[in-house]
């Protein structure tokens, strides 16, 4: 009997042990690392697009809710007195560019009289600048005995937010070719214009 | 008789904490409670520019701020970018050679896009029953300022005078290549303006 009472306890412990690192391996994977990178680049940025994302923050219904943590979740929402709703938003920045370094001097062809300039310009890629650095709180109420909405709550939700706005943009190509179409239209005209000055008729042309 | 009972008790204890667990695994692995609603990405602005970016920063900061009691310890990755506006460029001829004023710097300091970006590490209250919420306005602020001597310490490092003698070069390279013309540009201010 003695011999049960040590294996009891022994696989209790290895339990309690087991629970413990199950733990640890997500703080582990947050490891904090600060990090400095410099870069010279020689970007032409020829257009440029904010989108707004916004988030409400509400509580989820009994019949909405799927799973074990949901239905804990709602279940713990609608036992608790009083109201939890917030909406905020942020603007994320995109821009399209050219990238100087590519131009070579096969991509600019002047006419024999010198009266005409086609420019062979490198495709337009599109990065993001980067979103604001603060959150727009657009409505805030939490009444009764519901829990404040805290500045990690807020980071986790615009991380959140981050992460669909990105799926929107790569899976809608209308951001892009709109990006796209602004760039170019201004490429032409600011050469153009450039041209004119110096008494050449500038032809814009972009790569695939 | 006693043994037994002592039996049952210690198994009782074993399959408490085998369900204890089995429903922390499942809590763990089961979908996070969408309690945010979502609206579409909408676009807000589109403008047309011409800029030369010609230098880019990106830094992990650690956010130690407090108000009052209240202190907040979080981590930041910042993009720095430095560009130069293009499309009001002032020019004047001298000969045949273009000559260019480099115009003011366009420091701008934005929030990574990147996972993981922002992320709360701590907050707490010295008081002992003191809350350790920090108002959106309150964060704001504390981001604002981490964001600002971001951008100083942009110009301390000297990253401003660089880019702008980058931008020296890449200016006249560019516009000599297009317009096949000599062109020179005049940087009037090396060091660049912070207040600008």
């Amino acid at each position: 009997m003695k011999n049960i009472h040590t294996n009891l306890y022994y696989i209790i412990f290895c339990a309690i042990l087991l629970a413990t690192f199950t733990g640890c391996q997500e703080n582990n994977a947050q490891d904090q690392t600060f990090t400095s990178e410099l870069q010279s680049v020689r970007k032409l940025v020829l257009a440029r697009m904010t989108v707004s994302k916004m988030a409400a923050i509400d509580d989820i219904s009994l019949s909405e809710a799927k799973g074990l943590r949901q239905t804990a979740s709602a279940i713990l929402a609608s036992i608790k007195p009083g109201t939890r709703r917030a909406a905020y938003s942020y603007d994320t920045y995109l821009r399209a560019y050219i990238n100087l370094d590519q131009l070579s001097d096969a991509d600019i062809q002047v006419s024999n009289n010198g009266k005409n300039t086609d420019i062979y310009l490198p495709p337009i890629t599109i990065e993001y600048v980067g979103r604001d650095i603060g959150i727009r709180e657009d409505h805030y109420r939490v009444t009764g005995l519901r829990s404040e909405i805290d500045a990690a709550e807020r980071a986790r939700l615009k991380e959140d937010m981050n992460s669909v706005l990105k799926e929107e943009v790569r899976h809608n190509p209308m951001f892009a070719e709109r990006l796209k179409e602004e760039a170019q239209r201004k490429a032409r005209v600011y050469f153009k214009a450039w041209g004119e000055k110096h008494g050449t008729d500038i032809r814009i042309h972009f790569k695939n | 008789m006693l043994k037994i009972f002592s039996s049952i008790k210690w198994l009782a204890l074993l399959a408490i904490t085998v369900l204890a667990i089995i429903i922390i695994l499942t809590l763990k692995n089961s979908p996070k409670a969408p309690d945010a609603k979502m609206s579409r990405t909408l676009i807000s602005e589109l403008i047309p520019v011409i800029e030369l970016c010609n230098l880019e920063i990106v830094e992990d900061i650690p956010i130690k701020g407090h108000i009052g009691s209240k202190h907040i310890f979080a981590r930041v990755t910042l993009n720095g970018n430095i560009s130069f506006d293009l499309d009001n460029l002032e020019t004047h001829m001298s000969c045949d050679t273009l000559v260019i004023m480099l115009p003011r710097e366009k420091v701008e300091v934005k929030e990574s896009t990147a996972p993981g970006s922002y992320e709360v590490i701590d907050t707490w209250n010295e008081k002992l029953f003191g809350s350790d919420t920090f108002s959106t306005l309150e964060e704001n602020e504390i981001k604002r300022l981490v964001a600002q001597n971001f951008k100083k310490r942009i110009y301390a490092k000297g990253y401003v005078k660089r880019a702008r003698a980058e931008a020296v070069e890449s200016i006249r390279d560019m516009m000599s290549y297009m317009l096949k013309t000599p062109v020179k540009v005049i940087d009037p201010s090396p060091s660049g303006n912070i207040k600008g």
